[in-house]
C-alpha cells in the first residue's frame, strides 16, 4: 500500500514539474512599468519545449516548439508570450465566461516571424516584403493539398524587431501639426503686438509730442522689428528643429509587450463574430478594449502611442470626430478604444465588461462606427443594461459629445 | 338594473368622499426644499415645547375644520394659531410648519403658502413721522380709490380668502390708475384710516398686504388645490409612493424650488401641455428607426433612413421646435417655459418617473452647454492680455501674447458647424 502511495506521489510531483516551469518574462509592475521577473508557465505538456495544452510557441515558419535550451533571447520572448497568452485565455474563460474561447483549438504562436500572411499558402514568399515591428492574428486556413500546404488553425504572429529610421515611416504627424498651428498663432500674435505697439507710440508722439518713447528712433525700431524677426525665424525653422530634436529610430518588440499579446489574443477570442479577414477600426478597437481590460489599465493606447505610426492621438483626449476616422488612414483603433472605454465608465466596471462582450454579437468586421457600432451599443444596452432607458441616454449623450 | 344603481351609488359615494377628504399631503416631493434653509433652531424650538405627534395632531385638527371648497391659508393659519395659543406654552409657528412638512403632511408648495400668509399677518408697521408722509391729491381719482379701500371688507373679503380678495381689490385699483405706486397706496390707506373709512385692523391688514406685495403672489391654497385636483383626475398617479428630490432643487435667482415655481407660474392646462412635450420626446428617444420620405405629386420618390445618432439629434431638435411652439400657443400668452419647467411638469403628471428625471434633464447640456470656470475666466484673461500686449514693455511683451494664444487654443474652443460635421442630416 505504501509503495502505491509513494508511486502516486512521485507521479503527481513529476506531472506538476512537467506542467509548470519557471522562466524569466516581461511583467508589468503596479505602476505599469515593464519588469523582468520569474514567472510560472501553466499547462505545458512538453518537458523540454514551449508546447502547452493551449499554445505552442514556434520560431518563424517552424512547426517545432521553441526548446527551453534555445538561445536566451528566443526563450525570453517565448516565455513572455506564453505567460501572457495564458493570462488572456484565463480572463476570457473565467471572467467573461466565453464558451467560444474554451473551445478554441490549440493555437500556434509564431515569434520572430517575418513572412506575410497568405490566405491560400499560409506564408507568403520569404522575399515578399518581410514584416517587422508588428503582430497579427491570422484566421484558420484549409491549406492547399496540391501544393503540400497543410491546413492550419488560428495563429498569432509576433514579428521580429527592426530599427527603422522615422523618415522611412509614413506618418501623418498630427502632433507636430497641432504644435505648428499653436506656433502660427503665437507668431501672428507677436507680429500684431509689434504693429500695435508701433502704432500706439506713433499716435502718442503725434498727439502729445512726447519724445521719451519715439517709435521712429533706431533703438525702438530695432526692438520692435527685432522681436518680430526672431519670432519669424523660429517659426520658419520649426520643422528642421523638431526633426533634429525628436526621436529618429523606431522599433517594436511585440512578443515582449503584454498589451500587444493581450490585443492579439483578444482578436482570436472575438473571432466568433469579428472574423479575422482584415483590420478595421472596430475590430482593432474591440481588441484594444479587452487588452485594456486584461491589463487592468486604460494606459494601453498611451503606451502604444509612443510607437504608433498612425498619429499621435491619445485615446483619453476628447477630440473632434471627423468622418475620415472611419475610412482613410485616420481610421485607427484608439478612437474606438477611447469610445468603448468611456462607455464602460458610463455602465460601470462589471457591467461594462459583459456589455462589450455582448456587443460583439451585433458587430461584424465591416461594421462602421457611426452605423453598426452605435446601433450595436444601443441594442446591447436594451438587452443587457439594468436601466436601459437611462443608460441609453447616457451613451447617446457621450457619443454626441464625442462628435459622432 | 340593481347592479347599475349600486354602481352609480358607489361612483357618487366615491366622488363625494373624494371631495370631502381634505388632504394636502406631500406625494411627489422627496427631500424638502426647506431642508437646506430650514432654520434648525425654529424646528428645535418648536420641538422643545411639544412633540412631532402633537404638532401633526394640531395641524390635522385645524385642517379638518377647513371648508374643502373654500380653502384659505389665512383661515388655516388662524385655526392653527388658535390651537397653539390655547396651550399653556407657545409653539414657534415657522418651526411648526417645518415639522409638518418634515412629516409629509404638506409639501413645499403648501409650506410656502402658509409661511407667506404667516409672514403677511405678522408684518409690523413702522411708525412713520407725519412730516415724512405724502398726502395724496384731493382729486376725483383719490376719492374713487378711497371708496374702493373702504369697500375692501364688504366687497372683496367677505366671500374670498384674504390673498384672493386682495388681488381682486388690487386689480380694481389698477383700473383707476395703471401706474399706481406702492407709496401712493400707502398714502391712500393712511388717509382712509384717518378719515375713519376703515378700522385700525383693516388698515393694518391692507398695509401688511401692500408691504408684502401680495398683488404679485399668484398662488393661493385654493388655486393650488384646484390645480392638483385637475392634474390627478387627468393623470392619476401610477406610483403614489414615488418621490423625487429633483423637484426640490432651488431655481437660480428665485426663492423657490422647481416645483414651487411650476405651480406659481403655470396653470393646470399649461402643465399638461408641457408634460406632453416631454412625453413625445421620450417616445422619440425610443424609436428604432426614423426615415425621411420625399414625395412628388403624391408618389414616394425616396426614403432616407436616419443613423442612430441622427435619430437622437432629431429627437432633440423636435423637442426644441416644440418648446418654441409651446411659447407661441395661445394658452401660454407668450410665456416661454424652460426645459426644467417641462421636466417638472412631466414628473408631476407621471410621464417621467423620478429615476429618469436627472438623466432626461441632463439632455439640456446638448444645446445649452455648461460654461466651466476656465471658459468664464478665459474671457477676462483674454481682455487683460490684449491690453497687456501693449502696456507691458519688451522683452516681457511675449508673455501676454503667449497667454492669448494658449487661451485661443484651449479654452472655449468652438467647433465650426460647417467643417468636419459628420452628421448627414441632423
Amino acid at each position: 500500500m505504501k509503495k502505491i502511495i509513494l508511486i502516486f506521489a512521485l507521479f503527481l510531483i513529476a506531472t506538476t514539474v512537467a506542467n509548470a516551469r519557471s522562466f524569466k518574462a516581461v511583467v508589468r509592475t503596479e505602476s505599469n512599468q515593464a519588469n523582468e521577473q520569474m514567472v510560472e508557465l501553466e499547462d505545458l505538456i512538453s518537458e523540454d519545449s514551449f508546447d502547452g495544452k493551449y499554445f505552442k510557441i514556434v520560431k518563424g515558419k517552424s512547426n517545432d516548439a521553441v526548446k527551453f535550451d534555445a538561445e536566451a533571447d528566443l526563450v525570453f520572448r517565448a516565455a513572455t508570450s506564453y505567460y501572457h497568452l495564458t493570462l488572456a485565455r484565463n480572463y476570457f474563460i473565467n471572467k467573461v465566461k466565453s464558451e467560444y474561447v474554451s473551445k478554441i483549438e490549440k493555437m500556434v504562436i509564431r515569434i520572430e516571424h517575418t513572412n506575410q500572411f497568405s490566405e491560400l499558402g499560409h506564408f507568403a514568399h520569404d522575399n515578399l516584403d518581410p514584416q517587422f515591428n508588428n503582430a497579427l492574428t491570422v484566421p484558420a486556413g484549409k491549406g492547399l493539398s496540391s501544393r503540400g500546404i497543410q491546413p492550419w488553425g488560428p495563429e498569432i504572429w509576433f514579428r521580429a524587431k527592426k530599427k527603422t529610421h522615422i523618415s522611412d515611416l509614413n506618418t501623418n504627424n498630427l502632433a507636430n501639426q497641432e504644435f505648428k498651428v499653436l506656433m502660427r498663432g503665437f507668431r501672428n500674435q507677436i507680429h500684431m503686438q509689434s504693429l500695435q505697439r508701433f502704432l500706439a507710440s506713433s499716435v502718442s508722439v503725434m498727439v502729445s509730442g512726447a519724445s521719451n518713447s519715439n517709435p521712429f528712433s533706431v533703438d525702438s525700431l530695432i526692438r520692435t522689428v527685432g522681436s518680430s524677426l526672431i519670432m519669424e525665424f523660429g517659426y520658419q525653422f520649426i520643422d528642421p528643429i523638431t526633426k533634429a530634436t525628436s526621436r529618429k529610430w523606431y522599433w517594436l518588440d511585440t512578443a515582449l509587450i503584454p498589451e500587444i499579446i493581450y490585443h492579439e489574443y483578444s482578436h482570436a477570442a472575438l473571432a466568433d463574430h469579428l472574423v479575422l479577414s482584415h483590420s478595421t477600426a472596430i475590430i482593432e478597437g474591440m481588441a484594444d478594449f479587452f487588452a485594456g481590460q486584461i491589463a487592468g489599465s486604460p494606459k494601453l493606447a498611451k503606451h502604444i502611442k509612443k510607437y504608433n505610426t498612425f498619429n499621435g492621438k491619445n485615446a483619453k483626449k476628447k477630440q473632434d470626430y471627423v468622418i475620415q476616422f472611419e475610412m482613410s488612414e485616420y481610421a485607427n483603433t484608439d478612437f474606438v478604444f477611447g469610445l468603448l472605454w468611456e462607455m464602460k465608465n458610463i455602465l460601470g466596471e462589471e457591467k461594462g465588461e459583459a456589455f462589450m462582450y455582448d456587443l460583439r454579437k451585433r458587430l461584424t468586421t465591416n461594421s462602421t462606427i457611426r452605423g453598426q457600432l452605435v446601433d450595436g451599443l444601443i441594442k446591447t444596452c436594451e438587452a443587457v443594461c439594468d436601466r436601459p432607458f437611462i443608460d441609453k441616454i447616457n451613451i447617446l449623450k457621450a457619443l454626441n459629445l464625442k462628435g459622432i | 338594473m340593481r347592479l347599475l344603481l349600486v354602481s352609480l351609488f358607489m361612483i357618487a359615494f366615491t366622488v363625494h368622499a373624494q371631495e370631502d377628504t381634505l388632504t394636502l399631503k406631500n406625494v411627489r416631493e422627496g427631500k424638502s426644499f426647506y431642508s437646506k434653509f430650514m432654520h434648525n433652531y425654529s424646528v428645535k424650538r418648536a420641538l422643545k415645547q411639544t412633540t412631532r405627534k402633537e404638532i401633526v395632531d394640531i395641524y390635522q385638527a385645524a385642517l379638518k375644520k377647513q371648508d374643502s371648497k373654500k380653502l384659505c391659508a389665512y383661515d388655516l393659519n388662524a385655526e392653527i394659531s388658535n390651537s397653539i395659543n390655547a396651550r399653556s406654552t407657545e409653539i414657534d409657528f415657522e418651526g411648526f410648519i417645518y415639522v409638518v412638512r418634515q412629516e409629509n403632511e404638506i409639501d413645499d408648495v403648501v409650506a410656502k403658502i402658509l409661511l407667506k400668509a404667516y409672514k403677511v399677518k405678522t408684518t409690523g408697521l413702522f411708525n412713520k413721522d407725519e412730516n415724512d408722509r405724502i398726502s395724496p391729491d384731493n382729486d376725483e381719482k383719490t376719492q374713487s380709490a378711497l371708496e374702493l379701500i373702504a369697500s375692501f371688507d364688504k366687497r372683496f373679503a367677505t366671500k374670498a380668502c384674504f390673498d384672493e380678495a386682495y388681488r381682486n381689490y388690487y386689480s380694481e385699483l389698477l383700473k383707476l390708475d395703471k401706474k399706481f405706486q406702492s407709496y401712493q397706496l400707502e398714502a391712500l390707506n393712511y388717509k382712509a384710516f384717518l378719515e375713519n373709512r376703515i378700522s385700525e385692523q383693516q388698515y393694518l391688514s391692507l398695509e401688511q398686504a401692500r408691504i408684502n406685495e401680495m398683488e404679485k403672489t399668484t398662488l393661493s391654497l385654493a388655486s393650488y388645490q384646484q390645480k392638483i385636483r385637475t392634474l390627478r383626475i387627468q393623470y392619476p398617479l401610477r406610483d403614489v409612493t414615488e418621490k423625487s428630490d429633483f423637484t426640490s432643487i432651488k431655481v437660480k435667482k428665485m426663492d423657490s424650488s422647481r416645483r414651487q415655481k411650476l405651480f406659481e407660474n403655470y396653470t393646470d392646462m399649461q402643465i399638461i401641455l408641457m408634460g406632453n412635450v416631454i412625453k413625445k420626446l421620450r417616445a422619440r428617444l425610443e424609436y428604432d428607426a426614423v426615415e425621411i420620405s420625399g414625395y412628388k405629386e403624391g408618389v414616394l420618390q425616396e426614403t432616407i433612413p436616419l443613423e442612430p445618432m441622427e435619430r437622437f439629434r432629431f429627437a432633440i431638435k423636435a423637442l426644441r421646435k416644440e418648446m418654441t411652439l409651446l411659447s407661441l400657443n395661445t394658452f401660454f400668452n407668450g410665456r416661454s417655459p424652460d426645459y426644467m419647467d417641462l421636466m417638472v411638469a412631466s414628473y408631476e403628471i407621471g410621464i417621467i418617473p423620478a429615476t429618469e428625471l436627472d438623466t432626461v434633464a441632463s439632455l439640456e447640456e446638448i444645446w445649452n452647454l455648461k460654461k466651466t470656470f476656465w471658459d468664464k475666466a478665459g474671457v477676462w484673461i483674454k481682455v487683460f492680455s490684449s491690453v497687456a500686449t501693449i502696456v507691458i514693455p519688451p522683452p516681457y511683451g511675449f508673455i501676454p501674447a503667449l497667454v492669448l494664444v494658449v487661451i485661443e487654443a484651449t479654452v472655449g474652443k468652438k467647433r465650426d458647424p460647417n467643417t468636419n460635421d459628420p452628421s448627414v442630416l441632423f
